[in-house]
């Protein structure tokens, strides 16, 4: 045997094979560089060269004198510690006198990559032998097209990325394949995703179907539960938006707060295009890569893009990156967004033919429509100077409403046309899925749902419990005699996958067509074999038809401003236009100042106006037993958490003092998931504010309180 | 002695295979040489890496310089590993079978590969002809169809990896002997 009695033995990283490491994910910080030398026989060491971190021990082959070998171990699997005797090995190797300088790890520059490190990358698995595809290194359940594999590459490079394709597209699966793929490289080992509480199962099982090996677990439950959730070893931990807002707190040992995320993921982004606590949540998480998702990351203005690419453009750990429409921001969205469109990437897919149906009112609908109509304009002009958008608002849900069906005999025209189209499709073993904006059983989903009994139909609403919406979706998909799934637009309009539906059916117009377009598009996407045929239904004569022309209006107007990126044209109706439908002039300005200064009676009807278009249940509590609490707020999240609002009305001339956030304090229930507003017009005192901003009592002052009613989308939507 | 057994959870059980790589240097005054292990998957798992000065002088020829140094650099290289690959890889360009008939004996399937024509260059060795474009030269003979370094080298082939980590080994040592491969100098402070 020869005489090598020295080597070195270079730290990496820790390393498992890749079953191994699947199921025990590593929790331990990464191990830092370590060289160890062990002598079994003392021999001359000649040299030794410095490559950046790495010892190359120089040493004489005694049996032949003339040749020098260096010999470098990179071990990529788990090293032992230093141990006292290798020390001493090293130092004695320092003692020969004729040795290099050997780097110390302490005094090395961050910058620079080490050779370990350098080699760790060149020596990886080829990305092109990893992604799916035949004969690859990763077993995957399927192919993927070739633009979905350039999504992937780009996913791998970028730690900054809006990944905008059209909807449809396989935006998860490409997420999923390059977290992944960065998990088996070993350059991640935490993965957060963000997604809508509806789709957080369906990430779990395609994370299950196209990475087997990691572990995922779905963050939700109640406050125990999430607390173990939060740490407990697994790749990738899923949650929905709203439990990341209501687990981030202002506690720094918050969950959400204290781990440092290798990626997190933001699953139809479009949720946190308002800056809001769910958006700041998300900013603020401690995150090394920043995937934002979604095909419509402008809906309404460039404000939302500039919220978006916020999350995206990451800052450091500290502080956070802020913009605001302008050059800026569309430089750095040109940065960092991808986005391919269907019809450049995906040549074979059926085409979508959009079919607008205009259908008359029956009688008894027009005569209930008529008479709504009347007096809804007559309670308009009642009001006189004390009209707002909301009045207007109000009454355009309500015919709405009856244009879907008459509230007093449940006729519709609308009904009646959706049944006997669905007869003719499901004799040609079609199915359909049908949306609506509203749940009611009585011109809502429950509504078309009861109607429809003849072709055993399933319905998706936002009440339905996590498994109950699985169910309901996998039932859809398995069983031939479900030939109609009837979905409330807010709870299944995003990130399903429906290709099996080839007809989907607007009961009533959304005022966002960005909307409209992504429920389609739950049957319009990748694997869809056959057209899909889409039908929006408009009642002749009514305030649909009146709208829907606004509607076209604005949007052609937008399409020539803004290359398919679509806006929520309610937004951009204004008060005149919005009066302008029933006849009516808007209030001027000094009218809406003038209705501000109302009566408290008024301030109190205001909030709850504001909460129940929020779809809060609002409850007022008796004028002179109120303690301290003029309006209850009640709703449940989309995960089934209940949560309360209380508001205190004081409309008083001066700002109120502390002793209002007092007695709010004072009224409130023990419990969680409970918010306190102090709803003042003219402001609170400096006490007031410094003790409500330190008890979490959240104010709207006259301000806010006009945006909160100015926000007509959110209103809307 | 430890007990020797196997954890069947594991994927590497599959064997791991070490990619034997030698290049000239630059100069032509030596010879670099790794021993990259490589999982089923391709996966990385060690690298060593070595240099050795070639003989010179008229009384070396030099095939046998070559084959001199290849032997050294493998016997270090060897000495290095920490574990033992289920199967040795080395390209028949650049590796005499002699050096593992006559210098060294290996106690693992070892194969030459060759993706061009040639010809058996030692009495033990077996040709097998993996594909149209590639022929394995065992060194001892084939492995037994059941065994471990036959299973693996066809796990490797089915993933269309089985010379590819030559590549990598080769930018390896590159990357770590070259001082333009990556900016940073080699000190040599001897």
């Amino acid at each position: 045997m020869p005489q090598v009695t020295w080597w070195t033995k270079l730290y990496s990283s820790k390393r498992r094979s890749l079953f191994q490491w699947s199921r025990k994910p590593r929790t331990e910080a990464e191990p830092s560089l370590r060289i160890a030398i062990r002598q079994s026989q003392p021999v001359p060491t000649r040299s030794i060269l410095c490559l950046g971190d790495v010892a190359v021990v120089d040493f004489l082959l005694r049996d032949e004198p003339k040749t020098a070998t260096s010999v470098v171990l990179v071990t990529l699997e788990s090293s032992d510690e230093l141990g006292d005797g290798e020390t001493q090995g090293l130092q004695g190797v320092r003692k020969q006198g004729s040795l290099g300088r050997v780097v110390d790890r302490d005094t090395r520059g961050e910058s620079a990559p080490s050779l370990a490190q350098r080699l760790r990358t060149l020596l990886a698995v080829p990305l092109e032998s990893l992604l799916p595809g035949p004969n690859t290194v990763l077993e995957w359940p399927g192919e993927l097209m070739p633009f979905q594999r350039d999504g992937v590459r780009i996913l791998l490079t970028r730690d900054r990325l809006l990944l905008a394709d059209d909807m449809g597209l396989g935006k998860t699966l490409q997420v999923i394949a390059a977290l992944r793929i960065l998990f088996v490289q070993r350059l991640i080992e935490s993965a957060l995703v963000v997604a809508p509480a509806s789709l957080l199962d369906q990430w779990r099982q395609e994370l299950a179907r196209w990475a087997p090996e990691l572990r995922a677990i779905i963050i939700r439950g109640g406050q125990m539960d999430r607390g173990w959730q939060w740490v407990a070893p697994v790749h990738v931990a899923i949650v929905s938006y709203e439990t990341l807002r209501s687990d981030f707190t202002d506690n720094p040992q918050s969950p959400p707060r204290r781990k440092e995320w290798d990626a997190v993921v933001a699953d139809e982004a479009q949720k946190i295009k308002n800056r809001n606590d769910t958006s700041d949540a998300i900013k603020g998480l401690k995150r090394k890569r920043s995937w934002a998702v979604t095909g419509t990351p402008l809906e309404n203005n460039e404000d939302e893009l500039a919220s978006i690419v916020e999350f995206v453009d990451h800052g450091d750990l500290i502080s956070q990156k802020q913009y605001s429409p302008g050059p800026e921001l569309r430089a750095i969205h040109g940065e960092v967004q991808l986005r391919r469109r269907k019809s450049e990437v995906l040549k074979d897919l059926p085409p979508k033919l959009v079919t607008k149906l205009h259908v008359a009112l029956l009688p008894s609908q027009a005569k209930s429509y008529e008479r709504a109509e009347q007096q809804g304009i007559v309670h308009l002009r009642g009001l006189g100077r004390e009209v707002r958008v909301q009045h207007v608002l109000q009454l355009i849900t309500h015919l709405k409403q009856i244009c879907n069906a008459d509230p007093e005999t449940g006729e519709s025209c609308k009904f009646d046309d959706i049944e006997q189209r669905l007869e003719t499709l499901a004799r040609q073993g079609h199915k359909a899925i049908l949306f609506s904006q509203y749940t009611s059983d009585t011109f809502g989903v429950q509504a078309l749902s009861s109607r429809l009994q003849d072709f055993s139909p399933l319905t998706f609403t936002g009440d339905l419990s996590h498994e109950q919406r699985r169910s309901v979706i996998q039932r859809f998909k398995t069983y031939e005699k479900h030939k109609a799934l009837v979905l409330s637009l807010r709870a299944g309009g995003v990130g399903l996958n429906l290709q099996e539906a080839s007809y989907v059916i607007h009961l009533d117009r959304w005022w966002n067509p960005a909307v409209e377009r992504q429920a389609e598009d739950r049957s319009h996407r990748f694997m869809q074999t056959v057209p899909v045929n889409v039908f929006k239904y408009t009642c002749v004569d009514t305030i649909e038809e009146r709208i829907e022309e606004l509607l076209e209006r604005k949007q052609d107007l937008f399409d020539r401003l803004i290359d398919d990126v679509s806006v929520a044209v309610s937004k951009s109706l204004s008060s005149e236009e919005l009066f302008g439908l029933f006849g009516l002039e808007a209030p001027t300005r000094a009218d809406k100042g003038q209705s501000q200064r109302s009566t408290g009676l008024d301030l109190e009807q205001r909030c709850a106006l504001i909460l129940e278009r929020r779809g809060w249940e609002v409850e007022r509590t008796p004028r002179s037993r109120d303690g301290g609490v003029d309006v209850i707020g009640s709703r449940r999240d989309e995960v089934g958490i209940e949560q309360h609002i209380y508001v205190q009305c004081k409309d008083h001339a001066h700002p109120v003092g502390v002793q209002v956030v007092r007695e709010l304090l004072g009224a409130l229930p023990v419990g969680t998931n409970v918010s306190a507003v102090v709803a003042a017009p003219a402001g609170l005192t400096s006490d007031g504010l410094a003790l409500a901003n330190s008890r979490g009592v959240i104010v709207w002052d006259g301000s806010t309180l006009s945006e909160l009613e100015d926000e007509e989308s959110e209103v809307l939507e | 002695m430890p007990v020797p057994f196997r954890d069947l959870s594991r994927e590497d059980d599959a064997g791991v295979a070490g990619y034997l790589r030698f290049v000239d240097e630059p100069d032509g005054k030596g010879i670099r040489g790794a021993l990259f292990v490589v999982s089923s998957r391709g996966e990385p798992l060690d690298f060593s890496f070595t240099r050795v000065d070639l003989r010179g002088g008229f009384l070396w020829r030099q095939g046998e310089a070559k084959r001199q140094a290849v032997a050294a650099l493998a016997k270090s290289l060897f000495e290095a590993a920490r574990r033992a690959p289920t199967v040795l890889i080395a390209l028949a360009d650049e590796v005499s079978p002699r050096v593992f008939t006559e210098d060294i004996e290996v106690g693992v399937p070892l194969c030459r590969v060759s993706t061009g024509e040639i010809e058996i260059q030692a009495a033990s060795e077996e040709k097998e002809r993996l594909s149209d474009a590639v022929d394995l030269f065992w060194v001892n003979g084939q492995p037994p169809p059941d065994s471990p370094a036959r299973s693996l080298v066809d796990a490797l082939n089915g993933r269309n990896i089985l010379i590819e980590p030559f590549e990598r080994a080769s930018i390896g040592i590159r990357e770590a002997f070259d001082r333009n491969a990556s900016g940073h100098m080699v000190d040599k402070a001897v």
